[in-house]
């Protein structure tokens, strides 16, 4: 493999390499070939991009966050007291003046 | 074809340190050295091993007695990368440390720029065609393979294909990929360079 291009293209080399199907001594001969030659090594690297995202589009969708019912409770009602403050404070001491 | 796409000029460049030079360097062989640490599960040391053997390589480079065969360059850099990585698994080794784990084929986590997610994105649209038009079965197989990490023989044995038949349809989906991939690319390119007709004044179109 390391010096005749053909069987890399012949053989499905870039498959068989990314899918963990080539024995040692094969993968060290194509990775020796693909170091030194451009077009191997653009179509290995396409090719591994390729599978990266076709590994991504088959996953399910990430599941969304569950709402936090508690915290968005807790915040509501934060924000009604600090109003209820606001307008019962001012009245207080007049309340107790009279 | 490209075979050698390393001359004397680029050796002579390197060893002076031009940036340039220096820029494609890291990126070319960054690529395949990942592709290579990857493929032998090691993709959680990646950045050590890659560090590592470009000081190496540079090193060497730069030295009195160092590379003098410009064609030699990859082979070179592949024998360097191979070294650290049997070193690095032999002091992870006598370290008993577990070997880190390693989620092979997720994608290396980097922010990306605008431009990269860009084509993330269109990367994504075409792969998802290209899943789409495939046969329910094609895209069990595939998923059973890569998302569920079942065994291949298991898989093939089960679903009555064979390893050729998954080689070849990988062979296939990427070359569907890459023409609507690049169709997409030279329809954007085009569009992007159409010439702008200007209006004459007073002409309503």
């Amino acid at each position: 493999v390391t010096d005749d291009h053909g069987p890399a293209d012949r053989e499905h080399a870039v498959e068989r390499y990314l899918l963990g199907e080539m024995s040692d001594a094969e993968r060290d001969r194509y990775e020796e070939h693909f170091f030194g030659c451009a077009d191997c090594a653009n179509d290995v690297t396409s090719t591994a991009a390729f599978l990266d995202a076709l590994r991504a589009s088959l996953a399910p969708p990430a599941r969304q966050e569950p709402l936090k019912t508690a915290a968005i409770l807790e915040r509501w009602w934060s924000v009604q007291a600090r109003a209820l403050r606001a307008l019962v404070c001012p009245l207080l001491p007049a309340a107790a003046l009279a | 074809l490209n075979r050698h796409p390393f001359d004397v000029l680029y050796l002579e460049r390197l060893r002076a340190g031009d940036s340039d030079t220096e820029r494609h360097f890291f990126a070319y062989f960054s690529d395949l050295i990942r592709v290579k640490v990857r493929a032998r599960g090691m993709a959680a040391a990646l950045d050590d091993i890659r560090q590592e053997t470009f000081i190496r390589v540079l090193r060497t480079i730069r030295s009195r007695d160092g590379l003098r065969d410009a064609g030699a360059l990859g082979a070179f850099v592949n024998a360097v990368c191979g070294n650290v990585m049997l070193e690095t698994g032999r002091a992870q080794k006598y370290a008993g440390a577990e070997p880190p784990s390693d989620s092979e084929g997720a994608p290396d986590p980097a922010t990306p720029d605008a431009e990269s997610q860009y084509l993330t994105e269109e990367r994504k649209r075409a792969v998802r065609a290209v899943i789409d038009r495939m046969e329910p079965r094609d895209r069990e197989l595939l998923s059973a393979l890569f998302l569920e990490d079942q065994d291949r023989d298991d898989v093939c044995e089960r679903m009555g294909v064979s390893r050729e038949y998954l080689r070849v349809l990988v062979y296939r989906a990427k070359l569907e990929f890459k023409a609507r991939y690049l169709a997409r690319n030279d329809r954007r390119a085009a569009a992007a360079s159409a010439p702008v007709v200007p209006q004459r004044k007073g002409v309503n179109p």
